[in-house]
């Protein structure tokens, strides 16, 4: 019963090894007449098996034509010297070890925390083009690009403006070349971008197209508010919904080129990590008023003063209130909060 | 002669006893199976797996030669005999053996608790 199998066994060891042994083998196989010393052969053949293709080099020599052809000069040939392969288990081995080896370079890099020598460009920026460039330094006549490496790779703020670009959609697709900055060609431009991200192809883009993912269950009104505060906590949302009504309609991404200098405050003709990052005051005093200003008017009134919602913070509301008139408007508050971080 | 043989030291129990077998008399395959489970009292039994592939090796390493099928052998079986290298080797290994047996007894002689 078991020949057969005991067969194909000899048949798929190294063609070398079977063409050598594989009749003896099968000739000791049929001589052993005990059917329990044949279960035995049958376990041999299967760790000769393992051992022949892993730990043995095949000896099979490889058919090496007699001349190298020169009539084809365009087809590559290649031949090698040695006669023996090498052992799967030393490919094996290899792969395994270069595996390891690429690893713990990657694992060194990315604990080395910019101490690592500034060999490899693609280690220390996830892309060659993602390196700080001096743009005062180019200029439109010059042919070459000069690239100058800051002191200290990926300083924090770059790396605060990175992960600010990936989670915002709307500066993901307006930063087309991935360098954190939004050129003059890229405000200029914003238009085609910005209408590839309205989704539903109704010629505007809403808070949801622009990031906002509210994230668990809320009742409509506040969520509302959310998206509102959400437009208006992200400068350069906030820059592009111009009427702020939470969304950026047809006219405003025409008009988006103009709204986004509206950012550049340094009038540098770009807008920099430092331009498009929110600021927390204003993040807080958004947060604030999507939270208690139900009638979106951007103060909060007595009424909205004395809500449950206000309780935890309300010392800090009446603090606010600079004329003491009984209403915050957002100016009080965020002068307030702004006290409050420092 | 010698200091090609220590590079092959100490010597596995299978190319032990397949260089063991084939001290006496050139043997083929199934003949060494045989000889070896002779020699070790049925205590060591080779399967032709193993046995082969250390064949295999010690003919790379030239401990062991093919001679081919017997002439009057109508069978499918080869026949090998030991090299002047293994013979030299088997020499030396049965020379270790013999220092690890004789230090072995010295040792287990000088433990002996003596007789008052």
């Amino acid at each position: 019963m078991f020949r057969p199998c005991y067969l194909m066994l000899l048949r798929i060891h190294p063609r070398g090894f079977r063409d050598r042994f594989a009749e003896e083998m099968l000739e000791i196989y049929d001589n052993t007449g005990n059917a329990g010393m044949r279960l035995g052969l049958f376990l041999d053949a299967i760790v000769s098996l393992g051992r022949q293709w892993l730990f043995r080099p095949r000896t099979a020599p490889q058919a090496a034509p007699a001349a190298i052809p020169t009539n084809a000069p365009s087809i590559p040939s290649f031949f090698t010297f040695d006669s023996v392969s090498p052992r799967r288990s030393a490919l094996t081995h290899g792969a395994l070890l270069t595996v390891l080896c690429f690893a713990g370079i990657n694992f060194a890099i990315s604990r080395a925390n910019g101490q690592f020598p500034r060999l490899i460009i693609g280690a220390l920026y996830p892309r060659p083009h993602v390196l700080p460039v001096e743009r005062s330094s180019i200029q439109e006549s010059e042919p070459t690009t000069r690239v100058k490496v800051n002191p200290v790779p990926m300083d924090p703020l770059f790396r605060l403006a990175d992960i600010y670009f990936k989670a915002i959609p709307v500066l993901k697709v307006l930063d087309s070349d991935g360098d954190r900055i939004l050129s003059a060609r890229e405000m200029d431009s914003a238009r085609l971008p910005l209408t590839m991200l309205d989704a539903d192809r109704d010629g505007r883009l809403t808070a949801e197209e622009c990031g906002f993912s509210p994230g668990g269950r809320f009742d409509e009104q506040f969520k509302a508010r959310m998206r509102a505060g959400f437009m208006r906590m992200n400068p350069v949302l906030a820059a592009l919904d111009s009427d702020h009504n939470g969304e950026i309609s047809a006219s405003e991404i025409e008009a988006s080129a103009v709204s986004l200098r509206s950012l550049d405050k340094n009038g540098d003709g770009s807008i920099s990590p430092a331009e498009v990052l929110p600021n927390a005051g204003d993040n807080r005093t958004a947060l604030i008023m999507s939270r208690l200003d139900r009638d979106g008017d951007l103060r909060i009134s007595r009424q909205e003063l004395q809500s449950e919602r206000a309780g935890p913070i309300r010392e800090m509301l009446e603090r606010a209130d600079q004329n003491r008139d009984g209403v915050v408007t957002a100016l009080e508050l965020r002068i307030e909060v702004g006290r409050s971080l420092r | 002669m010698k200091e090609d043989a220590a590079h092959f030291l100490p010597l596995a129990a299978a190319p032990l006893h397949i260089l063991l077998a084939l001290a006496g008399e050139n043997l083929h395959g199934y003949g060494i199976m045989q000889e070896v489970a002779r020699q070790s009292d049925g205590r060591y039994k080779l399967g032709p797996g193993t046995l082969y592939d250390n064949l295999q090796r010690m003919m790379e390493q030239g401990l062991v030669e093919e001679l081919g099928r017997s002439d009057g052998d109508e069978s499918r079986r080869r026949y090998y005999r030991l090299s002047a290298l293994g013979r030299g080797v088997l020499t030396a290994e049965i020379s270790r053996l013999e220092g690890v047996v004789r230090d072995g007894r010295t040792r287990l002689n000088a433990g002996k608790p003596r007789r008052a």
